[in-house]
């Protein structure tokens, strides 16, 4: 088996999505550069005015909001749209690949008039592409509070936030400050709890390759399934309170507990996770049976 | 331990209305290099993915070294190298790689092989090198190499020929020839190239309509009913006295439309060297005498019926 998830990660790690996803990525952390910078232009600017309408508190532990707005407030602000949109966009590709793709170009065929496990091919895949994921995430998370700490700093204090919603500032539920060390520890364990969520994200592509010989109908289905569970949670959460608990968008809701880590919500994480474990086991299963009764 | 690496009894696949295969059977004895020749839709593809697994039959019997395929794939196909439709390649990986894990082969011993059987087959110079870059006729060298890989004393190649340039042909041709004599591989090949089927194949089987029509050594196939090409002084007279000295071992007596003062003779075994004989003791001059060529390809549109069966053959 584990012989089997080596391969499957050479052959995942030899296309070239991976440089799209580094450009991707790059260009992802250019913009951002450039708008946080600007913050921080305005920051310096009205940091006086800021500082009398601060809370008493606040006033007192960090009185310069400028040093707040950090390298590593950067890569946690970052963290949200990187894990958000751009990272599922990449899971999706490469769950897609994973069997459409191999059916796509007859590799598939290869290995099943060997006689291998069909089991466990499906297997390997899955777990390849749960680890490639899993890489990204970290790697990303890592390089990005590097860029961050490079071009704005790095503060012993930081701002402890729950955003619910980022571009809903009324979701800003708790506002405090943290350490240093507990703000990165809260990043990281967000990056990991983000890999977990969008490797249950992107098993609706897996489970779609298994059906599909094109690599991009497997990703576009899962991106569909996705936004589709977005609109519903968010947009129409009123009128779908039913299904509410087992949209996939759901168990993206314990980033934003584990982000902040101060106001940890256990119970919408294990209810995160319960999701997480349903999508996972269908999508592994449907793909397991189908290879197996499946002509090619 | 069965003579036989491969049976079919009586397989039967339809898809929906279409029956693909329609009770076929044959048998592959060990260590002859088996062709099966059918016109396209002949149930050549169905048939190879029955055997390999990647499809089931909707009756009869398929058994690989002694095993049935339906109830133990897995074990069935163990020494079992397959090639079905064109060689597929991770293109961005390189040869080794490609190799190592579509066989999954690991160790010393798998390595030694693997690098053996490269050069064996030609690519040992390659290995290192992205899939990529290869020809066509390489990638069918790579997908020799993999096919023989898992210790495989019995090789699946559909098609290997196919698409590649003259020498190409010749190349995979002698290659295909010498695995049974160095490696001792049963090996089956399927082609529409007639010709090329003629040359490497120690046996074979004709499909048509899903059914097998005929099957056996090649050589029993090519002397049943052989046909002798004679030119002669006086076709006609030559004729007659033929006629008259072989009686009803001559089945069919005449003038060769394409090739005038040439008489088509066929007989009902090899009799050449007699017809000659008869010719010249009677005064004769026969200044040509040869089997009649493409004798495959008339047996073939016989049993299959129809020109338009046949695909043209690229000569090498």
């Amino acid at each position: 088996m584990i012989l089997s998830i080596y391969h499957e990660i050479v052959k995942l790690t030899s296309q070239k999505k991976h440089y799209i996803m580094l450009l991707g990525y790059a260009f992802l952390m250019l913009l951002m550069v450039l708008l946080f910078r600007h913050i921080h232009e305005d920051l310096e600017k009205q940091s006086g005015e800021m500082l009398k309408e601060m809370p008493f508190y606040l006033r007192m532990m960090a009185p310069d909001p400028v040093k707040l707005c950090d390298g590593l407030m950067f890569s946690r602000f970052t963290g949200y749209i990187l894990f958000w949109v751009v990272m599922p966009i990449f899971a999706f590709m490469f769950a897609g690949e994973s069997i459409a793709g191999e059916q796509q170009d007859g590799t598939l065929k290869a290995y099943l008039s060997h006689g291998f496990s069909r089991t466990r091919l499906v297997l390997a895949k899955f777990v390849s592409v749960f680890l490639i994921i899993l890489f990204y995430s970290m790697a990303f998370a890592a390089l990005t509070m590097l860029i961050g700490i490079l071009f704005f700093g790095f503060s012993k204090m930081q701002i402890s936030l729950f955003w619910g919603n980022p571009g809903d500032p009324g979701t800003m539920t708790t506002v405090g400050l943290v350490s240093a060390k507990r703000a990165i520890w809260a990043y990281f364990a967000s990056a990991l709890y983000a890999s977990f969520a969008i490797s249950a994200i992107s098993s609706v592509s897996f489970m779609i390759s298994a059906f599909v010989k094109r690599m991009s109908v497997a990703a576009t289905g899962g991106m569909v399934f996705f936004f589709v569970s977005f609109i519903l949670q968010v947009v129409f959460a009123r009128y779908a309170q039913e299904i509410e608990p087992f949209l996939i968008t759901r168990v993206m809701d314990g980033y934003s507990q584990v982000y902040s880590i101060d106001v940890i919500n256990w119970s919408s994480i294990v209810k995160s996770f319960a999701v997480m474990c349903l999508y996972w086991s269908v999508c592994v299963t449907v793909p397991v049976v189908t290879l197996n009764i499946k002509e090619y | 331990m069965s003579e036989y690496v491969l049976t079919v009894e009586n397989v039967v696949k339809s898809f929906g209305k279409f029956r693909a295969l329609d009770g076929a059977s044959l048998a592959i004895p060990k260590g002859c290099i088996f062709g099966i020749i059918g016109p396209n839709g002949a149930g050549k593809s169905t048939l190879l993915r029955i055997v390999t697994s990647l499809a089931h039959a909707d009756s009869g019997r398929v058994t690989v070294n002694g095993i049935d395929i339906e109830s133990s794939p897995r074990k069935a196909l163990t020494g079992t190298g397959a090639i079905v439709d064109s060689p597929s390649f991770f293109p961005d990986l390189s040869a080794r790689l490609n190799l190592d894990i579509l066989s999954r082969g690991t160790g010393k011993r798998y390595k030694a092989r693997r690098d053996e059987l490269a050069e064996y087959t030609g690519i040992a110079g390659w290995l290192n090198h992205r899939v990529r870059e290869f020809s066509l006729g390489m990638k069918q060298r790579l997908a020799i190499t993999l096919a023989l890989l898992p210790e495989s004393h019995f090789v699946i190649l559909d098609e290997p020929t196919n698409g590649l340039d003259p020498s190409g042909i010749v190349d995979i041709r002698n290659l295909i020839r010498n695995l049974g004599a160095d490696l001792g591989t049963t090996v089956l090949v399927t082609s529409h190239m007639l010709g090329e089927i003629e040359k490497i194949c120690s046996n074979l089987a004709i499909l048509n309509h899903g059914r097998i029509v005929m099957q056996g050594p090649m050589e029993e196939i090519l002397r049943r009913s052989p046909v002798t090409l004679i030119r002669t002084t006086e076709p006609d007279r030559a004729g007659s006295l033929l006629k008259e000295t072989f009686g009803p071992r001559i089945l069919s007596l005449s003038a060769k439309e394409d090739m005038p003062g040439v008489l088509r003779v066929e007989t009902d075994s090899e009799c050449a060297a007699e017809l000659n004989e008869t010719l010249v003791k009677n005064g004769f001059a026969v200044s040509l005498l040869e089997k009649e060529p493409d004798r495959l390809e008339k047996i073939f549109l016989e049993l299959t019926g129809g020109e338009s069966a046949v695909r043209k053959e690229v000569r090498a």
